[in-house]
Protein backbone atom coordinates (compact mmCIF):
# COMPACT_ATOMS: atom_id res chain seq x y z
CA UNK A 1 0.00 0.00 0.00
CA UNK A 2 1.08 3.40 -0.88
CA UNK A 3 1.70 5.92 1.59
CA UNK A 4 -0.67 8.07 -0.11
CA UNK A 5 -3.42 5.76 -0.24
CA UNK A 6 -2.86 5.71 3.74
CA UNK A 7 -3.52 8.94 4.13
CA UNK A 8 -6.31 8.43 1.95
CA UNK A 9 -8.45 5.86 3.85
CA UNK A 10 -7.74 8.13 6.59
CA UNK A 11 -9.34 11.10 4.95
CA UNK A 12 -12.12 8.71 3.44
CA UNK A 13 -12.56 7.05 7.04
CA UNK A 14 -13.52 10.90 8.79
CA UNK A 15 -14.98 11.67 5.95
CA UNK A 16 -17.75 8.65 6.41
CA UNK A 17 -18.42 9.85 10.06
CA UNK A 18 -19.90 12.96 8.86
CA UNK A 19 -21.64 11.06 5.44
CA UNK A 20 -23.32 8.77 7.23
CA UNK A 21 -24.21 11.65 10.15
CA UNK A 22 -27.54 9.92 11.35
CA UNK A 23 -25.60 6.33 11.31
CA UNK A 24 -22.65 7.61 13.42
CA UNK A 25 -24.88 9.77 15.90
CA UNK A 26 -26.75 6.65 16.76
CA UNK A 27 -23.24 4.04 17.14
CA UNK A 28 -21.75 6.80 18.99
CA UNK A 29 -24.61 6.81 21.62
CA UNK A 30 -24.56 3.40 21.95
CA UNK A 31 -20.87 3.63 22.95
CA UNK A 32 -21.03 6.23 25.16
CA UNK A 33 -24.39 5.17 26.85
CA UNK A 34 -22.91 1.84 28.13
CA UNK A 35 -19.44 3.27 28.94
CA UNK A 36 -20.75 6.12 30.79
CA UNK A 37 -23.04 3.55 33.21
CA UNK A 38 -19.78 1.26 33.23
CA UNK A 39 -18.23 4.25 34.19
CA UNK A 40 -20.34 5.35 37.72
CA UNK A 41 -20.34 1.45 37.95
CA UNK A 42 -16.50 1.53 38.26
CA UNK A 43 -16.44 4.82 40.53
CA UNK A 44 -18.80 3.58 42.53
CA UNK A 45 -17.02 0.32 43.42
CA UNK A 46 -13.62 1.58 43.46
CA UNK A 47 -15.05 4.30 46.15
CA UNK A 48 -17.07 1.04 47.94
CA UNK A 49 -13.66 -0.81 48.35
CA UNK A 50 -12.12 2.46 49.60
CA UNK A 51 -14.48 2.55 52.26
CA UNK A 52 -14.50 -0.84 52.76
CA UNK A 53 -10.45 -0.79 53.42
CA UNK A 54 -11.02 1.67 55.56
CA UNK A 55 -12.88 -0.19 57.66
CA UNK A 56 -10.88 -2.76 56.97
CA UNK A 57 -7.72 -0.60 58.03
CA UNK A 58 -9.09 -0.14 61.53
CA UNK A 59 -8.60 -3.57 62.48
CA UNK A 60 -5.80 -4.11 65.02
CA UNK A 61 -4.04 -6.69 67.51
CA UNK A 62 -4.39 -6.84 70.93
CA UNK A 63 -1.46 -8.30 73.16
CA UNK A 64 -2.26 -8.83 77.07
CA UNK A 65 1.06 -9.26 78.66
CA UNK A 66 1.26 -11.17 82.44
CA UNK A 67 0.83 -8.78 85.11
CA UNK A 68 3.86 -10.07 86.69
CA UNK A 69 6.17 -9.14 83.74
CA UNK A 70 8.30 -5.97 85.43
CA UNK A 71 8.41 -2.75 83.96
CA UNK A 72 12.07 -2.89 82.69
CA UNK A 73 11.31 -5.57 80.02
CA UNK A 74 8.30 -3.84 78.32
CA UNK A 75 10.33 -1.87 76.20
CA UNK A 76 12.32 -4.28 74.85
CA UNK A 77 9.32 -7.27 74.19
CA UNK A 78 7.33 -3.80 72.72
CA UNK A 79 10.77 -3.60 70.17
CA UNK A 80 10.65 -7.64 69.62
CA UNK A 81 6.71 -6.79 68.62
CA UNK A 82 7.06 -3.67 66.83
CA UNK A 83 9.99 -5.62 64.58
CA UNK A 84 7.65 -8.26 63.21
CA UNK A 85 7.45 -7.66 59.39
CA UNK A 86 3.43 -7.13 59.13
CA UNK A 87 3.69 -4.75 61.60
CA UNK A 88 3.06 -1.07 61.13
CA UNK A 89 3.00 0.54 64.60
CA UNK A 90 2.90 -0.98 68.53
CA UNK A 91 1.35 1.30 70.84
CA UNK A 92 2.16 0.85 74.54
CA UNK A 93 -1.39 0.64 76.82
CA UNK A 94 -0.21 1.20 80.90
CA UNK A 95 -2.26 -0.27 83.06
CA UNK A 96 -2.89 2.84 84.57
CA UNK A 97 -4.27 3.76 81.21
CA UNK A 98 -6.21 0.83 80.82
CA UNK A 99 -8.15 1.20 84.08
CA UNK A 100 -8.78 4.72 83.41
CA UNK A 101 -10.27 3.52 80.12
CA UNK A 102 -12.09 1.33 82.05
CA UNK A 103 -13.57 3.12 84.76
CA UNK A 104 -14.63 5.67 81.84
CA UNK A 105 -16.98 2.97 80.58
CA UNK A 106 -17.72 1.09 83.94
CA UNK A 107 -16.89 3.79 86.79
CA UNK A 108 -17.83 3.18 90.35
CA UNK A 109 -17.28 -0.55 91.42
CA UNK A 110 -13.18 -0.13 90.60
CA UNK A 111 -12.56 2.47 92.98
CA UNK A 112 -9.49 2.06 94.89
CA UNK A 113 -8.45 -0.82 92.34
CA UNK A 114 -4.84 1.69 92.14
CA UNK A 115 -1.22 1.66 92.45
CA UNK A 116 -0.20 -2.18 93.53
CA UNK A 117 -3.76 -3.18 93.78
CA UNK A 118 -4.44 -2.62 90.22
CA UNK A 119 -5.67 -6.16 88.41
CA UNK A 120 -5.07 -5.43 84.49
CA UNK A 121 -1.80 -6.28 83.06
CA UNK A 122 0.35 -4.27 80.49
CA UNK A 123 -1.34 -4.21 77.09
CA UNK A 124 -0.02 -3.18 73.53
CA UNK A 125 -2.71 -2.28 70.47
CA UNK A 126 -1.20 -3.94 67.06
CA UNK A 127 -1.94 -2.37 63.91
CA UNK A 128 -0.69 -3.82 60.76
CA UNK A 129 -0.16 -2.74 57.30
CA UNK A 130 -2.70 -4.86 55.77
CA UNK A 131 -5.46 -6.24 57.69
CA UNK A 132 -5.62 -9.28 55.89
CA UNK A 133 -2.68 -10.06 57.83
CA UNK A 134 -4.11 -9.74 61.02
CA UNK A 135 -3.60 -13.86 62.14
CA UNK A 136 -0.68 -13.90 60.72
CA UNK A 137 0.94 -11.09 63.11
CA UNK A 138 -1.37 -12.63 65.99
CA UNK A 139 0.32 -15.77 65.32
CA UNK A 140 3.65 -14.27 64.70
CA UNK A 141 3.66 -12.32 67.92
CA UNK A 142 2.31 -15.43 69.99
CA UNK A 143 5.71 -17.31 68.78
CA UNK A 144 8.25 -14.65 69.56
CA UNK A 145 7.66 -15.55 73.55
CA UNK A 146 6.46 -19.30 73.20
CA UNK A 147 8.54 -21.40 75.60
CA UNK A 148 10.13 -17.93 77.27
CA UNK A 149 9.65 -17.83 80.49
CA UNK A 150 10.92 -15.01 82.84
CA UNK A 151 11.87 -16.10 86.30
CA UNK A 152 10.12 -13.53 89.36
CA UNK A 153 9.93 -13.97 93.26
CA UNK A 154 7.04 -14.58 95.11
CA UNK A 155 5.73 -14.96 98.40
CA UNK A 156 4.35 -18.56 98.84
CA UNK A 157 1.99 -19.02 101.69
CA UNK A 158 1.45 -22.86 101.57
CA UNK A 159 3.65 -25.46 101.40
CA UNK A 160 3.85 -27.60 98.59
CA UNK A 161 2.14 -30.89 99.09
CA UNK A 162 5.11 -33.51 97.39
CA UNK A 163 8.37 -31.71 97.50
CA UNK A 164 10.19 -34.21 95.47
CA UNK A 165 7.80 -33.57 92.09
CA UNK A 166 8.00 -29.82 93.09
CA UNK A 167 12.13 -30.78 92.76
CA UNK A 168 12.43 -32.30 89.49
CA UNK A 169 10.10 -29.35 87.78
CA UNK A 170 12.76 -27.17 89.30
CA UNK A 171 15.73 -28.82 87.96
CA UNK A 172 13.82 -28.77 84.69
CA UNK A 173 13.74 -25.21 84.96
CA UNK A 174 16.05 -23.59 86.55
CA UNK A 175 18.94 -22.74 84.45
CA UNK A 176 22.39 -23.73 86.33
CA UNK A 177 24.10 -21.10 88.92
CA UNK A 178 20.79 -19.17 90.10
CA UNK A 179 20.55 -19.91 93.68
CA UNK A 180 17.89 -22.85 94.20
CA UNK A 181 15.42 -23.36 96.75
CA UNK A 182 17.41 -25.35 99.04
CA UNK A 183 15.23 -23.58 102.12
CA UNK A 184 12.08 -24.59 101.29
CA UNK A 185 12.84 -28.35 100.31
CA UNK A 186 13.68 -29.77 103.60
CA UNK A 187 10.26 -30.97 104.72
CA UNK A 188 10.14 -29.63 107.81
CA UNK A 189 7.11 -27.38 108.88
CA UNK A 190 5.41 -24.25 107.30
CA UNK A 191 7.29 -20.75 107.45
CA UNK A 192 4.87 -17.83 106.54
CA UNK A 193 6.00 -15.54 103.56
CA UNK A 194 8.43 -17.84 101.96
CA UNK A 195 9.73 -16.19 98.93
CA UNK A 196 9.74 -18.72 95.20
CA UNK A 197 10.81 -18.33 92.51
CA UNK A 198 8.97 -19.18 89.77
CA UNK A 199 8.44 -18.93 86.05
CA UNK A 200 5.92 -17.53 83.80
CA UNK A 201 4.81 -16.66 80.43
CA UNK A 202 5.64 -13.38 79.23
CA UNK A 203 2.76 -12.84 77.35
CA UNK A 204 -0.82 -13.86 79.05
CA UNK A 205 -2.95 -13.55 75.73
CA UNK A 206 -3.13 -12.23 71.92
CA UNK A 207 -6.49 -11.30 70.97
CA UNK A 208 -7.55 -9.72 67.58
CA UNK A 209 -11.27 -10.30 67.31
CA UNK A 210 -10.96 -13.73 64.74
CA UNK A 211 -14.29 -14.12 63.91
CA UNK A 212 -15.31 -10.40 62.96
CA UNK A 213 -12.55 -9.77 60.77
CA UNK A 214 -13.20 -12.77 58.87
CA UNK A 215 -16.91 -11.89 58.53
CA UNK A 216 -15.20 -8.59 57.46
CA UNK A 217 -13.76 -10.10 54.95
CA UNK A 218 -16.35 -12.55 53.38
CA UNK A 219 -18.58 -9.79 53.53
CA UNK A 220 -15.94 -7.29 51.70
CA UNK A 221 -15.44 -10.12 48.85
CA UNK A 222 -18.59 -10.31 47.99
CA UNK A 223 -19.04 -7.01 47.59
CA UNK A 224 -16.18 -6.99 45.24
CA UNK A 225 -17.52 -9.92 43.50
CA UNK A 226 -20.31 -9.19 42.87
CA UNK A 227 -19.40 -5.16 41.78
CA UNK A 228 -16.88 -7.38 39.33
CA UNK A 229 -19.67 -9.56 37.83
CA UNK A 230 -21.98 -6.49 37.65
CA UNK A 231 -19.23 -4.76 35.81
CA UNK A 232 -18.47 -7.85 33.73
CA UNK A 233 -22.16 -8.24 32.55
CA UNK A 234 -22.10 -4.34 31.55
CA UNK A 235 -19.54 -4.68 29.08
CA UNK A 236 -21.23 -7.45 27.49
CA UNK A 237 -24.39 -5.40 26.92
CA UNK A 238 -22.43 -2.83 25.41
CA UNK A 239 -20.26 -4.89 23.39
CA UNK A 240 -23.83 -6.53 22.00
CA UNK A 241 -25.81 -3.40 21.59
CA UNK A 242 -22.89 -1.49 19.62
CA UNK A 243 -22.28 -4.91 17.50
CA UNK A 244 -26.33 -5.05 16.65
CA UNK A 245 -25.84 -0.93 15.85
CA UNK A 246 -22.57 -1.58 13.86
CA UNK A 247 -24.49 -4.05 11.85
CA UNK A 248 -26.99 -2.32 11.17
CA UNK A 249 -25.23 0.72 9.84
CA UNK A 250 -23.24 -1.84 7.40
CA UNK A 251 -25.93 -3.48 6.58
CA UNK A 252 -27.22 0.05 5.20
CA UNK A 253 -24.24 0.47 3.05
CA UNK A 254 -23.75 -3.37 1.70
CA UNK A 255 -24.83 -1.82 -1.71
CA UNK A 256 -21.75 0.51 -1.15
CA UNK A 257 -18.88 -1.57 -0.49
CA UNK A 258 -20.47 -4.12 -3.17
CA UNK A 259 -20.20 -0.87 -5.68
CA UNK A 260 -16.80 -0.48 -4.57
CA UNK A 261 -16.31 -4.24 -5.25
CA UNK A 262 -17.28 -4.67 -9.00
CA UNK A 263 -15.08 -1.58 -9.53
CA UNK A 264 -12.10 -2.89 -8.35
CA UNK A 265 -11.40 -2.38 -4.89
CA UNK A 266 -9.80 -5.30 -2.51
CA UNK A 267 -11.21 -6.06 0.63
CA UNK A 268 -8.55 -4.47 2.37
CA UNK A 269 -9.03 -1.24 0.46
CA UNK A 270 -12.68 -1.03 1.60
CA UNK A 271 -12.06 -2.13 5.50
CA UNK A 272 -9.05 0.86 6.28
CA UNK A 273 -11.70 3.45 6.33
CA UNK A 274 -14.54 1.33 8.33
CA UNK A 275 -11.55 0.74 10.88
CA UNK A 276 -10.36 4.54 10.65
CA UNK A 277 -14.14 4.97 11.37
CA UNK A 278 -14.61 2.73 13.62
CA UNK A 279 -12.10 4.34 15.69
CA UNK A 280 -13.38 7.75 15.55
CA UNK A 281 -16.53 6.65 16.88
CA UNK A 282 -15.19 4.47 19.49
CA UNK A 283 -13.58 7.81 20.21
CA UNK A 284 -16.34 9.96 20.43
CA UNK A 285 -18.13 7.65 22.04
CA UNK A 286 -15.88 7.30 25.20
CA UNK A 287 -14.57 10.76 24.98
CA UNK A 288 -18.45 11.95 25.65
CA UNK A 289 -18.65 9.80 28.77
CA UNK A 290 -14.83 10.89 30.04
CA UNK A 291 -15.67 14.22 29.97
CA UNK A 292 -19.24 13.94 31.75
CA UNK A 293 -17.57 11.60 34.49
CA UNK A 294 -14.36 13.50 34.44
CA UNK A 295 -16.20 16.35 35.87
CA UNK A 296 -19.68 15.21 37.42
CA UNK A 297 -16.93 13.48 39.66
CA UNK A 298 -14.91 16.04 41.00
CA UNK A 299 -18.32 18.09 41.52
CA UNK A 300 -19.68 15.31 43.29
CA UNK A 301 -16.54 14.79 45.41
CA UNK A 302 -16.58 18.61 46.53
CA UNK A 303 -20.18 18.42 47.15
CA UNK A 304 -19.99 15.21 49.55
CA UNK A 305 -17.35 16.56 50.95
CA UNK A 306 -18.78 17.91 54.38
CA UNK A 307 -21.51 15.01 54.48
CA UNK A 308 -19.34 12.23 54.34
CA UNK A 309 -16.29 13.91 56.29
CA UNK A 310 -18.77 13.64 59.38
CA UNK A 311 -19.07 9.89 58.81
CA UNK A 312 -15.52 9.63 59.42
CA UNK A 313 -15.17 8.17 55.23
CA UNK A 314 -13.96 9.90 52.17
CA UNK A 315 -14.18 10.20 48.83
CA UNK A 316 -11.21 8.86 46.33
CA UNK A 317 -9.92 12.04 44.94
CA UNK A 318 -10.60 12.92 41.50
CA UNK A 319 -7.40 13.04 40.22
CA UNK A 320 -6.54 9.16 41.69
CA UNK A 321 -9.92 8.04 40.62
CA UNK A 322 -10.31 8.99 37.37
CA UNK A 323 -7.56 8.69 35.12
CA UNK A 324 -7.29 4.93 35.30
CA UNK A 325 -11.09 4.78 34.53
CA UNK A 326 -10.69 7.16 31.99
CA UNK A 327 -8.50 5.54 30.58
CA UNK A 328 -10.56 1.95 30.47
CA UNK A 329 -12.92 3.45 29.25
CA UNK A 330 -11.33 4.79 25.85
CA UNK A 331 -9.71 1.91 25.46
CA UNK A 332 -12.84 -0.28 25.43
CA UNK A 333 -14.06 1.94 23.46
CA UNK A 334 -12.44 2.54 20.86
CA UNK A 335 -11.00 -1.22 20.70
CA UNK A 336 -15.10 -2.10 20.29
CA UNK A 337 -15.65 0.55 17.46
CA UNK A 338 -12.84 -0.34 15.80
CA UNK A 339 -13.92 -4.34 16.06
CA UNK A 340 -17.43 -3.59 15.55
CA UNK A 341 -16.73 -2.08 12.51
CA UNK A 342 -14.14 -4.11 10.84
CA UNK A 343 -16.10 -7.36 12.19
CA UNK A 344 -19.41 -6.60 10.38
CA UNK A 345 -17.86 -5.06 7.16
CA UNK A 346 -16.56 -8.71 7.15
CA UNK A 347 -20.18 -10.22 5.90
CA UNK A 348 -20.68 -7.88 3.38
CA UNK A 349 -17.03 -8.31 1.09
CA UNK A 350 -17.63 -11.34 -0.34
CA UNK A 351 -18.99 -9.51 -3.87
CA UNK B 1 -2.48 -2.15 -18.66
CA UNK B 2 0.04 -1.34 -16.77
CA UNK B 3 -1.72 -1.49 -13.48
CA UNK B 4 -2.24 -5.51 -14.25
CA UNK B 5 1.03 -6.39 -13.71
CA UNK B 6 1.16 -8.30 -10.23
CA UNK B 7 3.48 -10.94 -10.13
CA UNK B 8 0.89 -12.89 -8.19
CA UNK B 9 -1.83 -12.50 -10.48
CA UNK B 10 0.50 -13.30 -14.01
CA UNK B 11 1.65 -16.63 -12.34
CA UNK B 12 -2.18 -17.35 -12.44
CA UNK B 13 -2.30 -16.63 -15.83
CA UNK B 14 -3.68 -19.61 -17.77
CA UNK B 15 -2.67 -20.07 -21.43
CA UNK B 16 -5.69 -20.05 -23.06
CA UNK B 17 -3.27 -20.42 -26.57
CA UNK B 18 -5.14 -17.67 -28.15
CA UNK B 19 -5.76 -14.11 -28.19
CA UNK B 20 -9.38 -14.03 -27.40
CA UNK B 21 -10.46 -11.57 -24.58
CA UNK B 22 -13.94 -13.44 -23.84
CA UNK B 23 -14.16 -17.41 -24.67
CA UNK B 24 -17.16 -18.93 -23.15
CA UNK B 25 -17.88 -22.69 -23.20
CA UNK B 26 -21.44 -24.67 -22.82
CA UNK B 27 -22.40 -21.89 -19.55
CA UNK B 28 -25.12 -22.15 -17.48
CA UNK B 29 -26.44 -19.70 -15.31
CA UNK B 30 -29.47 -20.39 -13.04
CA UNK B 31 -30.37 -18.17 -10.39
CA UNK B 32 -31.10 -19.09 -6.35
CA UNK B 33 -34.74 -18.69 -7.23
CA UNK B 34 -34.57 -21.54 -9.83
CA UNK B 35 -35.04 -18.85 -12.64
CA UNK B 36 -32.76 -20.02 -15.70
CA UNK B 37 -31.51 -17.01 -17.35
CA UNK B 38 -28.64 -18.40 -19.45
CA UNK B 39 -28.90 -21.96 -20.78
CA UNK B 40 -25.79 -23.19 -23.07
CA UNK B 41 -23.86 -20.39 -24.16
CA UNK B 42 -20.88 -20.33 -26.82
CA UNK B 43 -18.88 -17.48 -27.98
CA UNK B 44 -15.54 -16.21 -28.37
CA UNK B 45 -14.48 -12.40 -28.23
CA UNK B 46 -11.72 -11.29 -30.41
CA UNK B 47 -9.22 -8.33 -28.85
CA UNK B 48 -10.93 -5.04 -30.56
CA UNK B 49 -14.04 -6.29 -31.17
CA UNK B 50 -17.29 -4.13 -30.33
CA UNK B 51 -19.96 -6.42 -29.91
CA UNK B 52 -23.76 -5.33 -29.86
CA UNK B 53 -26.07 -8.05 -27.28
CA UNK B 54 -29.54 -7.63 -28.18
CA UNK B 55 -32.42 -9.41 -27.40
CA UNK B 56 -35.81 -8.88 -25.64
CA UNK B 57 -36.43 -7.70 -22.14
CA UNK B 58 -35.32 -10.77 -19.62
CA UNK B 59 -33.35 -12.82 -22.08
CA UNK B 60 -30.43 -13.10 -20.02
CA UNK B 61 -28.17 -9.98 -21.54
CA UNK B 62 -27.36 -8.50 -18.22
CA UNK B 63 -26.93 -11.79 -16.90
CA UNK B 64 -24.27 -12.80 -19.48
CA UNK B 65 -22.24 -9.61 -19.11
CA UNK B 66 -22.68 -9.94 -15.19
CA UNK B 67 -20.58 -13.57 -15.99
CA UNK B 68 -18.20 -11.32 -17.56
CA UNK B 69 -16.78 -9.55 -15.00
CA UNK B 70 -17.93 -11.88 -12.04
CA UNK B 71 -20.75 -10.25 -10.50
CA UNK B 72 -22.35 -13.62 -10.51
CA UNK B 73 -20.97 -17.30 -11.20
CA UNK B 74 -21.83 -19.46 -14.26
CA UNK B 75 -23.26 -22.77 -12.48
CA UNK B 76 -21.60 -25.15 -15.47
CA UNK B 77 -19.22 -23.89 -18.10
CA UNK B 78 -16.30 -22.31 -18.54
CA UNK B 79 -15.42 -18.74 -19.00
CA UNK B 80 -12.28 -17.24 -19.55
CA UNK B 81 -11.79 -13.58 -19.76
CA UNK B 82 -8.07 -12.12 -20.25
CA UNK B 83 -6.48 -15.60 -20.29
CA UNK B 84 -8.20 -15.84 -16.56
CA UNK B 85 -10.77 -18.92 -16.22
CA UNK B 86 -12.96 -16.79 -14.21
CA UNK B 87 -15.36 -19.51 -12.27
CA UNK B 88 -12.53 -20.70 -10.62
CA UNK B 89 -10.65 -17.64 -9.73
CA UNK B 90 -9.70 -17.25 -6.01
CA UNK B 91 -12.28 -14.23 -4.16
CA UNK B 92 -8.69 -12.18 -3.77
CA UNK B 93 -8.08 -12.49 -7.27
CA UNK B 94 -11.14 -11.03 -8.68
CA UNK B 95 -10.56 -7.22 -7.64
CA UNK B 96 -7.73 -7.65 -10.51
CA UNK B 97 -9.17 -8.41 -13.20
CA UNK B 98 -12.20 -6.53 -12.73
CA UNK B 99 -9.64 -3.42 -12.65
CA UNK B 100 -9.29 -4.58 -16.13
CA UNK B 101 -12.78 -4.25 -17.17
CA UNK B 102 -14.51 -0.65 -16.89
CA UNK B 103 -18.33 -1.54 -16.38
CA UNK B 104 -21.38 0.87 -17.11
CA UNK B 105 -24.34 -0.75 -15.20
CA UNK B 106 -27.82 -0.79 -16.32
CA UNK B 107 -28.60 0.56 -12.84
CA UNK B 108 -25.56 3.07 -12.44
CA UNK B 109 -24.52 2.12 -8.90
CA UNK B 110 -22.63 5.04 -8.37
CA UNK B 111 -21.57 5.49 -4.42
CA UNK B 112 -25.03 7.59 -3.23
CA UNK B 113 -22.62 9.50 -0.62
CA UNK B 114 -19.83 10.79 -3.25
CA UNK B 115 -19.46 13.58 -5.35
CA UNK B 116 -19.70 13.21 -9.30
CA UNK B 117 -15.82 13.56 -9.53
CA UNK B 118 -15.39 11.54 -6.54
CA UNK B 119 -17.37 8.76 -7.71
CA UNK B 120 -15.02 8.51 -10.93
CA UNK B 121 -12.05 9.30 -8.71
CA UNK B 122 -12.73 6.73 -7.11
CA UNK B 123 -11.89 3.94 -9.58
CA UNK B 124 -8.43 5.52 -9.67
CA UNK B 125 -8.27 5.39 -6.05
CA UNK B 126 -8.86 1.74 -6.19
CA UNK B 127 -5.48 1.47 -8.27
CA UNK B 128 -3.10 3.51 -5.77
CA UNK B 129 -2.94 6.37 -8.72
CA UNK B 130 -1.73 9.52 -7.58
CA UNK B 131 -3.34 12.05 -6.57
CA UNK B 132 -1.82 14.72 -9.41
CA UNK B 133 -3.35 12.04 -11.90
CA UNK B 134 -6.57 11.17 -10.56
CA UNK B 135 -7.41 14.99 -10.57
CA UNK B 136 -5.88 15.21 -13.97
CA UNK B 137 -7.68 12.42 -15.15
CA UNK B 138 -11.22 13.39 -13.47
CA UNK B 139 -11.54 16.21 -15.11
CA UNK B 140 -10.28 15.02 -18.40
CA UNK B 141 -13.07 11.79 -18.37
CA UNK B 142 -15.89 14.37 -16.98
CA UNK B 143 -15.33 16.67 -19.93
CA UNK B 144 -15.75 13.77 -22.32
CA UNK B 145 -19.24 13.08 -20.93
CA UNK B 146 -19.84 16.97 -20.37
CA UNK B 147 -20.43 17.02 -16.93
CA UNK B 148 -17.84 19.38 -16.00
CA UNK B 149 -20.55 21.52 -14.48
CA UNK B 150 -21.91 18.47 -12.30
CA UNK B 151 -18.47 17.77 -10.65
CA UNK B 152 -19.50 18.47 -7.08
CA UNK B 153 -22.96 17.06 -7.36
CA UNK B 154 -24.22 14.25 -5.69
CA UNK B 155 -25.76 11.28 -7.59
CA UNK B 156 -29.34 12.10 -6.22
CA UNK B 157 -29.11 15.84 -7.57
CA UNK B 158 -28.57 14.72 -11.31
CA UNK B 159 -30.86 13.54 -13.96
CA UNK B 160 -31.16 9.62 -15.41
CA UNK B 161 -29.45 10.37 -18.15
CA UNK B 162 -26.57 12.49 -15.95
CA UNK B 163 -26.02 9.48 -13.69
CA UNK B 164 -25.31 7.51 -16.80
CA UNK B 165 -22.89 9.65 -18.16
CA UNK B 166 -21.22 9.36 -14.81
CA UNK B 167 -21.08 5.80 -14.49
CA UNK B 168 -19.68 5.80 -18.41
CA UNK B 169 -16.99 8.09 -17.24
CA UNK B 170 -16.30 5.53 -14.32
CA UNK B 171 -16.11 2.85 -16.69
CA UNK B 172 -13.62 4.46 -18.79
CA UNK B 173 -11.33 6.71 -16.32
CA UNK B 174 -8.53 3.43 -16.35
CA UNK B 175 -8.47 3.15 -19.52
CA UNK B 176 -9.53 -0.89 -19.17
CA UNK B 177 -8.76 -3.36 -22.13
CA UNK B 178 -12.60 -4.18 -21.74
CA UNK B 179 -15.60 -2.31 -21.64
CA UNK B 180 -18.96 -3.63 -20.69
CA UNK B 181 -21.43 -1.42 -21.18
CA UNK B 182 -25.25 -2.72 -19.82
CA UNK B 183 -27.42 -0.22 -22.19
CA UNK B 184 -25.78 2.66 -21.82
CA UNK B 185 -27.70 5.22 -23.74
CA UNK B 186 -30.79 3.94 -22.27
CA UNK B 187 -31.59 6.97 -20.22
CA UNK B 188 -30.06 8.95 -23.23
CA UNK B 189 -31.69 11.61 -25.73
CA UNK B 190 -30.68 10.60 -29.25
CA UNK B 191 -28.64 13.62 -29.20
CA UNK B 192 -26.31 12.85 -26.16
CA UNK B 193 -26.75 9.43 -27.11
CA UNK B 194 -24.96 9.86 -30.47
CA UNK B 195 -21.94 11.70 -28.64
CA UNK B 196 -21.79 8.84 -26.31
CA UNK B 197 -21.71 6.23 -29.13
CA UNK B 198 -18.98 7.98 -31.10
CA UNK B 199 -16.58 8.03 -27.50
CA UNK B 200 -16.87 4.61 -27.32
CA UNK B 201 -16.16 4.36 -30.85
CA UNK B 202 -13.16 6.70 -30.03
CA UNK B 203 -12.13 4.40 -27.45
CA UNK B 204 -12.66 1.50 -29.44
CA UNK B 205 -10.29 2.16 -32.22
CA UNK B 206 -7.49 2.84 -29.43
CA UNK B 207 -8.06 -0.79 -29.06
CA UNK B 208 -10.62 -1.30 -26.63
CA UNK B 209 -12.56 -4.49 -26.81
CA UNK B 210 -16.42 -3.33 -26.32
CA UNK B 211 -19.54 -5.19 -25.59
CA UNK B 212 -22.60 -3.75 -24.99
CA UNK B 213 -26.02 -4.70 -24.31
CA UNK B 214 -28.92 -2.59 -26.17
CA UNK B 215 -31.89 -2.05 -27.35
CA UNK B 216 -31.51 0.92 -29.49
CA UNK B 217 -32.47 -0.13 -32.93
CA UNK B 218 -31.41 3.05 -34.35
CA UNK B 219 -27.56 3.15 -33.08
CA UNK B 220 -27.12 -0.57 -33.82
CA UNK B 221 -28.56 -0.11 -37.91
CA UNK B 222 -26.17 3.20 -38.37
CA UNK B 223 -23.44 1.69 -36.62
CA UNK B 224 -22.57 -1.37 -37.78
CA UNK B 225 -21.16 -3.97 -35.59
CA UNK B 226 -21.12 -7.64 -34.98
CA UNK B 227 -24.71 -8.72 -32.86
CA UNK B 228 -25.40 -11.36 -30.82
CA UNK B 229 -29.12 -11.79 -30.42
CA UNK B 230 -29.62 -14.04 -27.12
CA UNK B 231 -33.57 -14.80 -26.72
CA UNK B 232 -34.94 -17.34 -23.55
CA UNK B 233 -31.00 -17.67 -22.57
CA UNK B 234 -29.47 -18.98 -26.11
CA UNK B 235 -27.71 -17.17 -28.40
CA UNK B 236 -30.37 -17.05 -31.31
CA UNK B 237 -27.92 -15.19 -33.67
CA UNK B 238 -24.25 -14.02 -34.09
CA UNK B 239 -23.08 -11.56 -37.05
CA UNK B 240 -20.36 -9.41 -38.50
CA UNK B 241 -21.61 -5.71 -38.70
CA UNK B 242 -25.26 -7.14 -38.34
CA UNK B 243 -29.12 -5.62 -37.91
CA UNK B 244 -31.11 -5.16 -35.08
CA UNK B 245 -33.46 -7.58 -35.88
CA UNK B 246 -36.37 -6.61 -33.67
CA UNK B 247 -39.53 -4.25 -34.46
CA UNK B 248 -39.48 -1.74 -31.20
N1 LIG C 1 -30.64 -11.90 -9.27
C1 LIG C 1 -31.57 -12.62 -9.92
N2 LIG C 1 -32.24 -13.59 -9.29
C2 LIG C 1 -33.15 -14.34 -9.92
N3 LIG C 1 -33.47 -14.19 -11.19
C3 LIG C 1 -32.83 -13.24 -11.90
C4 LIG C 1 -31.86 -12.39 -11.30
N4 LIG C 1 -31.39 -11.54 -12.21
C5 LIG C 1 -32.06 -11.83 -13.34
N5 LIG C 1 -32.92 -12.84 -13.16
C6 LIG C 1 -33.78 -13.44 -14.15
O1 LIG C 1 -32.96 -13.92 -15.21
C7 LIG C 1 -33.57 -13.64 -16.47
C8 LIG C 1 -32.61 -12.81 -17.31
O2 LIG C 1 -32.45 -11.55 -16.72
P1 LIG C 1 -31.49 -10.46 -17.31
O3 LIG C 1 -31.42 -9.34 -16.34
O4 LIG C 1 -30.25 -11.10 -17.70
O5 LIG C 1 -32.31 -10.01 -18.60
P2 LIG C 1 -31.93 -8.88 -19.66
O6 LIG C 1 -31.82 -9.54 -20.97
O7 LIG C 1 -30.80 -8.08 -19.20
O8 LIG C 1 -33.24 -7.99 -19.64
P3 LIG C 1 -33.37 -6.40 -19.87
O9 LIG C 1 -33.28 -6.18 -21.33
O10 LIG C 1 -34.73 -6.08 -19.34
O11 LIG C 1 -32.30 -5.75 -19.10
C9 LIG C 1 -34.87 -12.93 -16.18
O12 LIG C 1 -35.90 -13.88 -16.24
C10 LIG C 1 -34.72 -12.43 -14.75
O13 LIG C 1 -35.95 -12.43 -14.09
MG1 LIG D 1 -30.51 -6.12 -18.59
Amino acid sequence: MKLSTIGRHFREGFKNVTRNAWMSFASISSIAIPLFILGVFLLLTSNVNQFLGDIESQVEVKVFLNTEVPEEEILSIKNNIASIEEIKRVTHITKEQGIAELREKIGDPLEGYDGEDNPLPDSFVVEVYNSREVKTAAEKIEKLYEGEFITIERAVSEVVAQPEEQNEIEEQNTSEGQDSTENITDGQGIQEDQLEEIQIPVIESVKYGQGYVENLHKITSTIRNIGFIIVIGLVFTAMFLIANTIKLTIMARSNEIEIMKLVGATNQFIRWPFFVEGAVIGFIGSFIPSAVLYFGYAELVDRSQLQLGILGMEMIPQNEATPSILLALFVIGIVIGVFGSVLSVRKHLKV
Amino acid sequence: MSNFINVQTLLDYQESGSDKVIEMQGVFKKYPDGNEALRGINLKVDQNEFVYIVGPSGAGKSTFMKLIYREEKPTKGQIVVNGFNIGKLKQRKIPYVRRNIGVVFQDFRLLPKLTVAENVAFAMEVIEEPKKVIRKRTSEVLSLVRLKGKANAYPSQLSGGEQQRVAIARAIVNNPSLIIADEPTGNLDPETSWGIMELLEEINFRGTTIIMATHNKDIVNKMRKRVIAIEDGVVVRDEERGEYGYET
